[in-house]
């Protein structure tokens, strides 16, 4: 998984009006641009670094998918083979940019750009449209010093500009068997990406499904809070953080924000880079907890002494199931309620397995015997564990 | 069969810009090397003028000129303070094929004489280029403190006026200064020590030192040492252990030194964007190898280090540089 987006360079681009397509009519014919932008060093930079940040603020794995029959995979292959060049391939672009918009697409350009991408040929674009602004110049007139202030409405990628959309595919994921890349679109803030863009336009879908994507971030959190995190109270923390994001109502799951809400200031950048090592986006992705939703439900304590405890997410939240450090490698983890049942434990009394076999969860809603009436003060053993307020190798 | 002093003059001029580049790599190559090893220091080379080749073949009367006149190319390292002469010397060993070192600065039985404390490293050059006798190319180096630079450079201009021998009073009174030299560079060097017992105080120092040392090997171009001084109070509250973060600092921009040398060309100090706009102004600054560092590997660190500290701006322009969103 990428980190960055350094290795990003812009060489060379060309822009085409795509004009709106009005209601029940034909697409208008297009006026297309015959060579090349001018720009001096300074756009070019400049564009590149907007890119740049785009991408890896808002970039999304897509892949080519032979059933949304967009004729964009096989112009991009062309280009990326050297058959077509810059000219022609962002012309082929434009017609199905005109073609794949609707009634209620605005106006635009489409910037279509030559690059480079860890020294591979990519190639860039990007559906953008014109902005308003104002440009103040200081002068003097009659002796008195003042502003000369102008209007513009033909302005691109302003400093805080949403409007546009940008789609990047390079030679390393050009395979025989598909083509691969990153979409990005500022105006829908990540969470998705607009359809006609995606489907109609780059003939692509997003490469991981959301519900695959979710999954991977709840089973990598947690295993970072068992391998990462020592102190009991943080893991304790940090794992309710993630059982109430993923049971939030929010339709995205945005890590960033988790880590930047959720977690102390020392762990943030371990964890970001965790998520990356495990194959798991840190910027945001549509959330679906289709195939976690049965653990979302109670949480799990294990101690060391065998003795573990599940209990529903709103006993720890309430505070009567509460995890106490006490800073010598031990925890007490103290049930506060009424007792309801005893019996002989025979069902929660497995033998702790050994280290180096699989452990066997009990399913959500098996029943353990005189849980609720348990106060533990046990070792907890985390051998590969560090203490939570010890600066992790990755801050150095 | 030795040239002639006709004749070496004549290969010379002709092989001399063979010689400069040679020199110019050579410099390249241990900047490189001795900020790797952190060592702060200013590399400067350059090839014997022809004139002064020829003017030195005449006065010496040398048999073999072409031979025997060794610093045609020459290269001069200069060092903050006397305790960084080794390490250095020792990169030089390290990085090169020695052929003699000259070293007299502490020579037995000479405590009633001042004199230049020379260190002298006769040594291949890098590169493939050879003389037409195929011969590899060989450069002097000099290795100083900053003082004792101030010294020679001044003395050499008083002192070897060719066919002039310079009043006694005028020689005795430079040889007399020796001893401020020995003297200044004595008190740099306690003060460092003094100053390493208080890590406290010299950890920005120090860190931004080997920054400026690592930036020198992309670009020469002056910065602001002040606005060095704010920004690093900021990094430095994002490093652990500065003991180590030297070695960090070089292995990453050894790891990312074409990224980082187009980073300069695309948004530091001879760009539009710098000159022109005013932006990206931290990519004119050495700190910034410490902030793409950070970025690439603790960037919400620093970023919640950055906050309400230092304008926003000036982190996201350098985060777009090194091409990752805040």
């Amino acid at each position: 998984m990428r980190s960055d987006f350094g290795d990003f360079v812009v060489k060379q681009a060309i822009v085409h009006v795509i004009p709106q397509r009005p209601r029940g009519e034909d697409p208008p014919a297009l006026q297309l641009s015959q060579t090349a932008c001018r720009f001096d060093d300074a756009v070019r930079t400049a564009l590149q670094a907007k890119l740049r940040e785009v991408l890896d603020r808002l970039g999304r794995e897509v892949v080519e998918d032979p059933e949304l029959k967009s004729v964009l995979p096989d112009a991009v292959r062309a280009y990326l083979a050297g058959e077509l060049d810059l000219v022609a391939v962002s012309g082929e672009l434009a017609h199905a940019l005109r073609d794949s918009q609707n009634g209620s697409s605005s106006a635009g350009l489409l910037l279509v750009a030559a690059a480079r991408l860890d020294h591979q040929h990519a190639l860039l674009m990007v559906k953008l449209e014109q902005e308003t602004g104002m440009q103040a110049n200081e002068i003097v007139t009659d002796g008195l010093r003042t502003f000369d202030v102008q209007y513009f409405a033909n302005l691109l990628f302003t400093e805080k500009s949403k409007v546009y959309k940008v789609a990047l595919f390079s030679e390393e994921g050009n395979t025989e068997q598909t083509l691969q890349g990153w979409a990005a679109d500022p105006q829908k803030s990540g969470k998705d990406v607009a359809r006609f863009f995606l489907e109609k336009f780059l003939g692509c879908r997003h490469q991981d499904h959301p519900r695959e994507l979710t999954r991977r971030f709840h089973d990598t959190a947690m295993d970072w809070v068992n391998s990462r995190v020592t102190d009991s109270e943080v893991r304790m923390d940090y794992v309710m953080a993630v059982m109430v994001e993923l049971q939030s109502s929010a339709g995205t799951l945005d890590p960033v924000a988790f880590l930047e809400t959720h977690l102390r200031e020392p762990h943030r950048d371990d964890f970001a880079n965790f998520l990356m090592e495990n194959d798991v986006p840190i910027r945001a992705f549509d959330k679906d907890t289709d195939l976690v939703e049965g653990r979302l439900q109670k949480v799990r304590v294990d101690l060391a002494n065998g003795a573990f405890l599940v209990a529903p997410l709103e006993a720890v939240q309430d505070g009567t199931v509460a995890v106490e450090d006490l800073g010598d490698g031990r925890t007490t983890v103290t049930v506060t309620s009424t007792l309801t049942k005893t019996s002989s434990g025979a069902a929660a009394g497995r033998p702790t397995k050994p280290q180096d076999q699989a452990e066997e969860r009990p399913s959500q809603t098996e029943m353990i015997p005189g849980l609720e009436s348990v106060a533990l003060t046990v070792p907890a053993r985390m051998p590969h564990a560090r203490s939570g307020d010890e600066p992790l190798p990755a801050q150095t | 069969m030795p040239l002639t002093t006709e004749e070496a003059f004549r290969r010379y001029r002709e092989e001399r810009p063979r010689i400069q580049a040679a020199a110019e790599a050579t410099g390249a190559h241990l900047r490189q090397r001795t900020a790797v090893k952190g060592i702060t220091c200013q590399i400067s080379s350059r090839a014997k003028e022809v004139s002064s080749f020829n003017t030195k073949a005449y006065r010496k009367k040398y048999a073999d000129p072409w031979t025997q006149i060794t610093d045609k190319a020459g290269l001069r390292l200069v060092v903050p303070h006397r305790s960084l002469l080794d390490p250095a010397l020792d990169v030089i060993k390290e990085s090169l094929d020695i052929v003699e070192v000259q070293d007299d600065r502490e020579t037995q039985d000479d405590e009633y004489h001042l004199r230049y404390p020379r260190l002298h490293v006769q040594a291949v050059m890098v590169g493939p280029l050879e003389d037409p006798d195929g011969v590899p190319y060989q450069c002097e180096i000099q290795l100083r403190t900053e003082a004792v630079d101030l010294w020679s450079r001044m003395s050499h201009r008083l002192l070897y006026k060719p066919g002039v021998t310079p009043p006694p009073d005028v020689s005795r009174s430079l040889y007399r200064l020796i001893a401020l030299v020995e003297l200044y560079d004595l008190e740099v060097e306690r003060g460092v020590e003094a100053m390493s017992h208080h890590p406290e105080l010299a950890r920005s120092n120090l860190i931004l030192d080997l920054a400026e040392q690592i930036y020198r090997t992309f670009t020469d171009h002056p910065y602001s040492r002040d606005l060095s001084r704010d920004i690093l109070d900021i990094l430095v509250q994002t490093i652990d252990d500065e003991e180590t973060y030297g070695e960090r600092l070089t292995e990453f921009t050894e790891r990312h030194r074409k990224r980082i040398q187009q980073a300069y060309a695309d948004y530091g100090p001879t760009s539009d964007h710098f000159l022109k706009h005013g932006r990206y102004m931290l990519a004119s600054q050495p700190e910034s190898l410490i902030i793409f560092e950070r970025l690439a590997h603790a960037r919400f660190r620093l970023k919640s280090a950055w906050e309400d500290q230092l304008p926003h701006t000036m982190l996201t322009d350098m985060a777009h540089i090194w091409g990752i969103a805040l």
